[in-house]
């Protein structure tokens, strides 16, 4: 049989580790039943130990047992019940905080999430980050005070995977007043706890797909004195925080995926072989990195220089991988990258690597053997690789005064 | 006419191996999201070779080289009544790429007004 094309975009989803998997089918007994964990008999008694386990491998992870776990349908739901419940639960108290921040690089799911709470009366601000997306401490400082509510970031950035300094912003939140919240989608289950300084959060929201999880699953984890308001009504389930008949197969594949949390060795083996592929890229020239050295190991994201965003996405075959902008270079460039003061056609021409627990030697070397050979066969018909090549500054080919650090 | 391209195909495109003798035209910008540079080389009034080095999506590179094989043999003076709108039915263009079509057109007329050779005369 073929070896299957490789896949470099674990930070899109990721494939279900076959540990999850069998742990989510452990969940059916002979009849193919999986109760209702909220039944009053001892097929639901059962069920409900499915999720207090599921529940103490969250806690584990996170290194708290008092975190109280919401499950919720992804991180997205997560996302939204930290920023639209805080707003709301605090808008019903009319506390005199009324200002949210969020970084400048969030995830549509917090940045729209904000934009919602707007309704509620906050005044929603994006926290600016430096060329390689890093939020910094003189940034935060200057837009903290005793009116802020409630600070968003995400430890680590889908797009980039730059590592925020969390372990100094963190406690600047808390010094203010404010509450914090994490989107935890990529640094979940991948860095260190202390990295990402779970353990002065007031909210993380974990995701299942994106661990090696069941898609349709995330949590919302909060301190026990954060009060949100919830944002689905039913049945009362989860103490009310969200109603919903608990998906039991797949708490449990989310509790097994983060019982399974990356160790040290498995850092260290993603961080070789993105360092082979950066290693690998680099002799093309003209490598705009956007991961900066403080990163999780599972991403890399670098813009090619002279090369025409589309062109890029229509000639790299038979690999799979992120792009830095939508299917079309007119309906623009990220805003992650733009965030990060990236020319437009520069940020067009990037692709997001992000490999995983499954990835292998002979994927980098695949991925760099089909990005050389198409970044090195448009470059051979672009007139800007020509100045470039011809000793142009490429600040000053790309109308950019932005830093570029270059591979 | 309606012409079935390979992307991959890169015949037409790219700078002249050894670009004595050749003129070229450019035109476009980086941020306009088209560059390109047209290479010809005339002699008697006729164009003997065209190239294109495009910084510009998938569709206008198959369009480039498609464009840079036609030109070869014609007259200056059908090449001058190449336009992007017929470019870009020709190579059959996706409607989001006419705009790059009028870049190549721009880069194309912009090399033929540097040839020594306008057309019915004798080449350089």
């Amino acid at each position: 049989m073929d070896r299957p094309r490789p896949y470099l975009d674990y930070a899109a989803t990721t494939p279900l580790d076959p540990r999850v998997q069998a742990a989510m089918m452990a969940c059916y007994d002979a009849r193919g039943l999986v109760a209702n964990p909220a039944s009053p008999h001892r097929a639901g008694a059962l069920a409900g130990e499915v999720i207090d386990r599921a529940t103490e491998a969250i806690r584990d992870y996170l290194g708290d047992p008092h975190w109280q776990v919401v499950w919720t349908s992804g991180a997205t739901e997560a996302d939204n019940l930290a920023i639209l419940g805080t707003a709301e639960a605090l808008a019903q108290r009319r506390r005199g905080r009324d200002r949210i921040l969020i970084t400048a690089t969030e995830h549509a799911a917090v940045t729209m999430a904000a934009r919602a709470a707007s309704r509620y009366g906050f005044a929603i601000e994006r926290l600016p980050v430096d060329a390689m997306g890093r939020l910094t401490a003189e940034a935060l400082a200057d837009a903290l005070d005793e009116r802020v509510a409630l600070v968003s970031i995400a430890p680590v950035n889908n797009e980039t995977g730059v590592l925020q300094a969390m372990p100094v912003l963190a406690p600047m939140v808390r010094d203010a007043g404010a509450l914090l919240h994490l989107d935890a989608a990529q640094s979940g289950g991948r860095v260190d706890a202390a990295a990402a300084a779970y353990d002065q959060a007031d909210m993380v929201s974990l995701s299942g797909h994106k661990f090696y999880g069941p898609k349709g699953i995330g949590a919302l984890c909060l301190r026990p004195s954060v009060r949100v308001a919830p944002q689905l009504h039913g049945g009362g389930q989860q103490q009310g925080m969200r109603s919903g008949t608990l998906p039991v197969p797949l708490i449990a594949g989310l509790g097994e995926a983060f019982r399974l949390a990356d160790d040290a060795a498995e850092r260290d083996r993603q961080w070789s072989l993105r360092d082979g592929l950066l290693a690998g890229l680099a002799p093309l020239g003209g490598v705009v990195l956007n991961t900066p050295a403080q990163a999780s190991p599972h991403i890399l994201s670098v813009s090619f220089a002279g090369v025409h965003g589309a062109a890029l996405r229509a000639h790299l075959d038979g690999l799979d991988v992120g792009f830095g902008s939508a299917c079309s270079s007119h309906e623009g460039a990220s805003s992650v990258l733009r965030a990060m003061q990236r020319p437009e056609p520069l940020a067009h021409a990037t692709l997001r690597l992000s490999l995983g627990r499954f990835t292998d030697g002979s994927d980098i070397s695949e991925a760099i053997d089909r990005v050389g050979e198409t970044v090195e066969r448009l470059r051979r018909v672009s007139p800007v690789w020509r100045a470039l090549a011809g000793g142009q500054d490429i600040g000053a080919l790309y109308s950019t005064t932005t830093p570029l650090e270059v591979a | 006419m309606v012409v079935a391209l390979d992307h991959r195909d890169q015949t037409g495109l790219g700078v002249p191996s050894d670009p004595t003798g050749w003129v070229s035209g450019s035109a476009g910008r980086i941020k306009d999201d088209c560059q390109a540079v047209c290479w010809l080389r005339s002699s008697q009034g006729v164009i003997r070779a065209a190239r294109f080095e495009v910084f510009a999506g998938a569709d206008a590179l198959r369009a480039a080289g498609w464009l840079a094989r036609w030109l070869e043999g014609r007259d200056i003076r059908d090449a001058r009544a190449v336009t992007g709108h017929w470019l870009a039915q020709s190579a059959a263009m996706d409607a989001e790429s006419r705009a790059e079509a009028l870049c190549l057109e721009d880069a194309l007329q912009a090399a033929l007004a540097a040839l020594p050779d306008k057309g019915g005369g004798c080449s350089s």
